[in-house]
């Protein structure tokens, strides 16, 4: 019976239902401050579970699950695009009365939460992107040869064959097998449909809308995305924060879970209102 | 909140709180809370314990979302098996146990009743009976029957939490929190704690034992604490100078690392076990 947080329900505005989950363990009597985490493609809000014991002593933690991954309903064929994931970020916090929140995500859960705090900078407090170009346009992650892949073998296969890039040297076998079987959980179709979707987008050039303390965590390796895709923040968002992971591939947020969480404690810590 | 039935058909509430790597065993902790408490008492711990071991947060018999009516039972026999009982439902043939004060009465009960069942015991604040204090809990029940609960424990604050050091707004939400038990179950519940008396079967614990007592308690001294070290034969003694009866409470942080660590080194997986 492994991992105990609850799943909670909301219902989007266009009746899609929104699974997510809320881990708090911050002294009752204090001010509370909440942050919303993102997860990536092929995930679930299971996946950032070593985070919460770091973060959430010192602030509520809020995981949704995106439309299509995890909890949350497959969305019709009109019901998926970045707005409309970045609205669902929004409703949540709506419903769960939040005016204000920390906002962070990993790949492109970090895609959805740049468009959030540029689309709605008056709710967004502090932003933490993890290892994401702004939209996967920007990036060199070949989507059509990972659909046909994912198409032709299934995730399972796919992710097999795949894994020693995105965990070179790994020792531990059972966070691999982990990693697959949770991964390959994400519908096949839904992916073919939200990779691609994520594959057109480049917000490059409303990245200096954002004015809230941005961090941005880095993999220092990472054949998905260069450096100098990455550094596209120092430019655009100067007053941003950057910390490289070196010789660190893409996953950072699954390889380095508790550096991660850590980078971003410190970061909250920093930048908290009471 | 989660519940289960107990054997005697009392619905009794516990929490749960995993993020251990699903593919590899964690070892289970159950935490009692004290007197006047519950399983929320112990928010502060979940963080520090529940990356390596699943925490179950048990609330006692009248405590918290646990129930009591007039004819269910209550003593610490029956306490020692609804955590023995929660332990099977949730699949934990071993377990390590921790409680707080009273709680760690019932955590000491069930060390001894159930031996081959507890790998570990906490124990914060815990002497071999609460009768062996400095105060007599008998008034207590008259006091908080005479102006409620809410109003003896503003009274009596000081010789729960050391109040120049404590935060603000910590007082106000603890006795709000304690004041939400029943007077009814104080009236049974205080009187059954001072009536057991388990000094003399402390030799009988085996397991590995941790206990951390206050060192400036205005309601049991530091010799009544020290007679866990005294008869337990694998005890760890620590006492946290100055401070009054609720360190549970009072440095929840404190607590849940030293236990962290005590518990990292009797885990029953050996890669958690610091190098």
């Amino acid at each position: 019976m492994p991992l105990s947080s609850v799943m909670n329900v909301l219902t989007a505005s266009d009746g899609l239902k929104l699974g997510y989950c809320v881990d708090d363990f911050t002294d009752p009597w204090r001010p509370q401050e909440t942050l919303i985490l993102i997860h990536a493609a092929m995930g679930s809000s299971r996946r950032l579970y070593k985070w919460i014991p770091i973060l959430s002593r010192h602030f509520r933690v809020v995981r949704p699950d995106m439309r299509g991954h995890g909890e949350t309903q497959i969305p019709g064929p009109d019901q998926l695009s970045l707005t409309r994931l970045s609205k669902d970020v929004i409703e949540l916090a709506d419903h769960l009365g939040l005016k204000r929140f920390h906002l962070a995500g990993s790949s492109a859960g970090s895609i959805v939460a740049m468009r959030t705090a540029i689309d709605n900078p008056e709710r967004v407090l502090t932003l933490a992107n993890f290892a994401s170009t702004p939209g996967l346009k920007p990036s060199n992650i070949d989507m059509n040869k990972w659909v046909n892949g994912i198409k032709a073998k299934g995730f399972k296969t796919f992710l097999e064959e795949t894994i020693e890039e995105r965990f070179p040297n790994a020792q531990d076998k059972g966070f691999l097998k982990w990693f697959i079987d949770e991964s390959a959980k994400t519908d096949v179709d839904l992916f073919a449909r939200f990779g691609p979707m994520m594959k057109e987008v480049d917000y490059t050039a409303d990245l200096h809308k954002i004015k809230c303390p941005m961090l941005n965590v880095m993999p220092g390796h990472d054949p998905l995305g260069s450096k100098a895709q990455y550094e596209v923040y120092q430019k655009h968002v100067p007053h941003s924060e950057y910390i490289w992971y070196d010789g660190l591939p893409h996953n950072i947020t699954d390889s380095a879970p508790e550096r991660c969480a850590e980078d971003l404690l410190r970061f909250l810590m920093k930048h908290r209102i009471s | 909140m989660n519940r289960f039935t107990a054997s005697d058909g009392l619905e009794v509430a516990y929490t749960l709180d995993d993020y251990a790597d699903p593919w590899r065993p964690a070892d289970t902790v159950i935490l009692v809370h004290a007197a006047m408490g519950s399983s929320v008492r112990f928010y502060a711990w979940v963080p520090q314990l529940a990356r390596d071991f699943r925490v179950a947060r048990i609330d006692m018999r009248g405590h918290g979302a646990t129930r009591l009516t007039a004819s269910d039972e209550l003593t610490v026999e029956r306490l020692a098996r609804d955590v023995i009982e929660l332990a099977d439902h949730i699949g934990a043939q071993r377990f390590h146990i921790a409680g707080s004060s009273a709680g760690s009465a019932v955590a000491a009960k069930t060390a001894i009743a159930y031996p081959e069942r507890v790998l570990s015991l906490g124990a914060f604040a815990c002497t071999g009976g609460i009768r062996h204090g400095l105060q007599d809990q008998s008034s207590w029940v008259r006091k908080i029957g005479e102006k409620g609960l809410a109003a003896f424990l503003r009274d009596t604050i000081a010789d729960r939490v050391d109040l120049g050091s404590v935060q603000p707004g910590f007082v106000d939400w603890f006795i709000a929190e304690s004041s939400r038990t029943p007077v009814a179950t104080l009236e049974r519940f205080v009187p059954m704690m001072r009536s057991f008396d388990f000094i003399s079967d402390l030799h009988r614990i085996r397991c590995p034992t941790l206990a951390i007592a206050p060192g400036g308690d205005p309601i049991h001294t530091v010799d009544h604490y020290r007679a866990l070290p005294e008869k337990i034969a694998d005890c760890e003694f620590v006492v946290y100078d100055g401070l009054p009866h609720n360190i549970t409470d009072a440095v929840p942080d404190r607590c849940a690392q030293d236990y962290r660590r005590f518990l990292l080194k009797h885990a029953r997986d050996a890669s958690r076990r610091p190098r």
